[in-house]
């Protein structure tokens, strides 16, 4: 007897937990059955399988506002990523290994920045657009809708949180390795490029994976500095006066498919960044 | 070990070459827009005289002016009292879903629980601007399917562009969308924490349901709701991309505060508000000195926020 009940109850409750988990899964099944759908057609119902089309899918790529959105956003995303490996790294390692006057300063103003920054990033980004339209007025150099200058500002958007993060991770290499290599006769530069950053690729890779979401995903800066990277091209999409929600649909998938495959792929360096972020606080 | 090893004595200079480049870059494009938006709050910036210094309305400093029209702003009024109404709403839903969630799926009954619980992260996974946009597809006054059932079940037609309401439960239900994978994972967390042994401790003594969640679950998952409650709050509090990105912060209406009647973006939060000063409106000056207010309304709520729940004395210890 109360083995049956455990029974009814282990298949009540799985119904349930399934009905829930597909009922918040509806924007997923929505978006992927809009792009394989005929224009016009949100597939509802299995009958309306049998039409579905790769069609959307071909149009979008073929189309010349896909193609120059695409360019913008790689062009955005590798500059952000070098960027941020560049000027982001050396700064950890000097965090990390050097004593030099206001280190524990900026070390705890990154850290106060990181943590309550967010809430002046949209009031920032006024005075940002100002600045550097003014910029623009009076130097003659393009800034507002230049792909080139939106990197920098990501890039420096990362300092405060990552240069915590790599320097955490620095702090796990111990010093003896330095001094070891340093007693072999070799230069801080040596000490850097072939002792530290070899073994600080844990670091580099999740920092990569930052700016890589950042830089591709980023719409917000991109749209008010009128740079037309992928998400600002499926908002237009989202906006026009006739939308079309299938071109829309296939355009998002393309857009996510690379952002949903580096989260599966990276959640053991997140995983990692978290730990690192939280012990340090 | 005759000679201690000698200590490697870098040169302060290339702790500052190493450093340089990122502190440049962040001074250049985030503390000095900061410290130049509090500057341009006082001045009557705007899309003209920024630019041509022979503007019919040059560029000037004009003291607290910029305050002075936002205190009689009906639609400043209608936005505070919208955006803190949607924390009201919102913060609950995301919690009460949140939470349900994690306890649904914590019993062992449950079979592929686990699957279906690493299923339920897809928010985190996805893109949030690609989210919210799908979701406006799905409340496409047309041809959305949630739209079509919203509107079936009440019989009339259901529009996030021309219904006040309408747009603003969109919100309530994507912001929970968006954030419930947050809460889940959090109380998923704690409750794991209670330990086995004390649950069925309590079983054998014939704890009730309700007793056995009050005195052994709730003190145990408590204090991380608390702070997951926090940050939570924060975010429906600068809400920004879901209202921008359903329907604009639309429909505008005529409405009537305290201070008079106005045309209004109904569903205007805080954050938006700002930036349509700034980028519909024209007006840099009067969108800064507006953020400097948010920003302060920010900081009061979440030091109220950290005092209430005594999160204070564990940060800073």
């Amino acid at each position: 007897m109360a083995s049956t009940f455990k029974v009814v109850l282990k298949i009540g409750l799985t119904a349930v937990a399934l009905v829930v988990t597909l009922a918040l899964l509806t924007p997923v099944f929505f978006v992927i059955l809009t792009s394989l759908s005929p224009v016009g057609i949100i597939t509802y119902s299995p009958s309306m399988l049998a039409n579905l089309t790769l069609e959307n899918y071909i149009e979008v790529v073929k189309s010349s506002e896909f193609q120059t959105a695409l360019i913008n956003s790689v062009i955005v995303t590798i500059m952000t990523i070098f960027i941020s490996i560049l000027i982001i790294t050396p700064a950890a390692y000097a965090f990390s290994r050097f004593k030099f006057k206001g280190r524990s300063t900026a070390l705890y103003f990154y850290l106060m920045f990181s943590q309550i920054g967010g809430g002046f990033g949209i009031a920032a980004l006024v005075a940002l657009f100002v600045f550097l339209a003014q910029i623009e007025k009076t130097t003659g150099l393009p800034m507002v809708g230049n792909v080139y200058v939106l990197p920098f500002i990501y890039a420096a958007g990362m300092v405060p949180f990552n240069v915590w993060l790599l320097k955490s991770f620095f702090d796990t290499i111990p010093k003896e390795l330095d001094e070891a290599a340093f007693m072999d006769g070799a230069g801080w530069f040596d000490l850097m490029f072939k002792v530290i950053l070899p073994t600080s690729k844990p670091g580099i890779i999740v920092l990569t994976l930052f700016a890589f979401m950042g830089g591709w995903s980023e719409f917000i800066l991109a749209n008010t500095l009128q740079v037309t990277t992928l998400p600002v091209q499926l908002y237009k999409y989202t906006t026009g006066l006739s939308i079309n929600w299938n071109r829309f649909a296939a355009f998002a998938i393309i857009f996510a498919l690379p952002v949903v495959i580096l989260y599966m792929l990276s959640q053991k360096y997140l995983g990692e960044a978290m730990r690192l972020g939280v012990g340090k606080r | 070990m005759s000679k201690k090893p000698k200590q490697i004595i870098f040169p302060v200079k290339v702790a500052l070459i190493l450093i340089f480049p990122s502190i440049f870059l962040f001074l250049f494009f985030n503390l000095w827009p900061i410290a130049y938006s509090i500057s341009l709050a006082f001045t009557n910036a705007n899309n003209i005289n920024i630019f041509n210094p022979k503007a019919e309305n040059p560029l000037r400093f004009i003291g607290l002016e910029n305050f002075y029209k936002l205190f009689h702003d009906v639609g400043f009024y209608y936005s505070l009292y919208k955006t803190l109404l949607f924390v009201a709403t919102s913060v609950p839903l995301k919690l009460a879903v949140g939470v349900m969630l994690a306890f649904l799926f914590t019993s062992p009954l449950i079979a592929g629980r686990r699957i279906m619980r690493g299923l339920l992260l897809a928010p985190w996974a996805l893109p949030v601007i690609m989210s919210i946009m799908v979701w406006r597809g799905l409340f496409d006054p047309s041809s959305g399917p949630i739209a079509g059932l919203f509107a079936a079940l009440t019989g009339r037609d259901f529009s996030i562009y021309r219904h006040e309401w309408d747009a603003y439960l969109a919100y309530n239900i994507v912001e929970m969308w968006l954030a419930y994978p947050f809460i889940m994972t959090v109380t998923l967390g704690a409750i794991t924490g209670v330990p086995r042994e004390v649950i069925e401790a309590s079983l054998i003594d014939g704890a009730g349901w309700w007793s056995r969640f009050r005195h052994i679950i709730l003190p145990q998952i408590s204090r991380p709701l608390w702070f997951a409650t926090i940050l939570t709050s924060g975010a429906s509090l600068q809400a920004f991309l879901v209202p921008m990105l359903l329907n604009d912060g639309g429909p505008v209406k005529i409405v009537s505060t305290f201070v008079g009647k106005a045309f209004v973006r109904v569903n205007d939060m805080l954050m938006l508000f700002g930036y349509h000063r700034a980028f519909m409106d024209g007006e840099y000056g009067y969108a800064a000195a507006f953020y400097l207010i948010v920003v302060l309304i920010l900081a009061v709520y979440m030091y109220v926020w950290f005092r209430i729940s005594g999160m204070y004395k564990g940060v800073g210890e």
